[in-house]
């Protein structure tokens, strides 16, 4: 414990468990279920460090963007046991797409040559990141049950929303992580600082892997909520945590919530 | 038209259906987006006000373009943005002239 980091469980509150944990290696792909991960400064170790590149046009995969890039989200990655990036497209075939087999694959799929590239500052080698964020992001099942609530006819996957954390919370407190803006959330020893709200874009819209595409989600998002659903974090104090782990919330410099 | 107005000369668009939107692109106005309301055609910037998404990969409804990355709706015969983000400026409108079989984007003078 140092000066900065206060007896911050002391004077926290639980408010749920943590329901899953999601990492999504390259952008705008179906990620991976982990059942622990390590936290680090970047967020989840792992997550997001590459992009799909159109690299004819230098153009970062946007599904918000271009319908050319719709197919993505039905795109998975994840790193393999050995620490290698792997894709595929049906759930089985799990190719290294810094390899031909894997690029061929990609533009396979999407129709046109396809890339992975890891981030960066060079537009002629790397993948321009689209916006600037807080790097971990959170949301609660109180937050899905109330939109499902808003939505009967939709499916209100999980999965629309590309949380890193998913919160069990009980209840029915409706977008809860909304009223934890500056707060501190801790897990298994893991510090997190609620940052700013998640602002959703029509990504929560495309169709996935058994999730059909639904203008709905969007339009219910910008009517209740002003398009804020979940929230953005930044990691406080890095370390592991599992799924099951209790989370609590405090306030900065350890008082109640 | 302004007496020193010139026209820019559209690309045939037989086969804009009602309820469709194209773009344009390298015209003396940027990008357009053309949109078949109920058999009219509208011009407007293809730059959403907010974000600068091209609006020609969103959806008409109505006489509404839709921005295919928040929603944000503009009206294509006035600009008016509802459902935007804050601080989000009307669209820019384009006028159109018909010339015999094809119709032309006004560039105004500057």
């Amino acid at each position: 414990m140092t000066a900065e980091q206060p007896s911050i469980e002391a004077a926290a509150t639980p408010v749920g468990t943590v329901a899953a944990l999601w990492r999504y290696p390259i952008s705008s792909t179906a990620g991976e279920a982990l059942d622990e991960a390590e936290l680090v400064e970047t967020g989840i170790a792992g997550d997001r460090q590459y992009a799909l590149v159109d690299p004819e046009i230098r153009q970062t995969a946007s599904p918000e963007r271009y319908r050319r890039w719709y197919p993505a989200p039905l795109v998975s990655s994840r790193w393999s046991e050995g620490g290698r990036l792997e894709v595929s497209a049906d759930g089985v075939d799990w190719r290294d797409p810094l390899q031909e087999s894997g690029r061929e694959l990609l533009a396979r799929h999407f129709g046109f040559p396809v890339e992975v590239r890891a981030y960066g500052r060079d537009r002629s080698t790397d993948a321009v990141p689209r916006y600037v964020r807080a790097p971990l992001h959170v949301l609660t099942t109180a937050s899905l049950r109330a939109l499902e609530r808003l939505l009967p006819g939709s499916s209100v996957a999980v999965s629309r929303f590309r949380p890193n954390i998913l919160l069990d919370t009980p209840g029915n407190d409706d977008a809860i992580e909304q009223s934890w803006m500056g707060r501190l959330i801790t897990v298994a020893g893991v510090t997190l600082r609620v940052a700013r709200p998640c602002g959703r874009c029509s990504f929560t819209t495309l169709r996935q892997d058994g999730v059909p595409y639904d203008r709905d989600i969007l339009r219910e998002l910008l009517r209740t909520y002003e398009r804020q659903f979940g929230v953005l974090c930044d990691v406080v104090r890095p370390g592991r945590i599992r799924v099951g782990d209790e989370a609590l919330i405090a306030q900065p410099g350890g008082g109640k919530p | 038209m302004s007496a020193s107005a010139r026209l820019f000369a559209l690309p045939d668009l037989g086969d804009l259906a009602p309820g469709e939107v194209r773009r344009i692109d390298d015209t003396p106005l940027g990008p357009v987006a053309l949109v078949n309301v109920d058999g009219e055609l509208h011009a407007t910037s293809d730059l959403c006000p907010h974000a600068r998404a091209p609006l020609s990969e969103g959806f008409v409804e109505g006489h509404w373009l839709v921005c295919p990355t928040h929603f944000a709706e503009f009206d294509v015969r006035s600009g008016e943005a509802r459902n935007a983000p804050p601080r989000c400026r009307p669209l820019v409108i384009h006028r159109l002239v018909r010339d015999g079989d094809r119709y032309c984007l006004e560039i105004p003078d500057k």
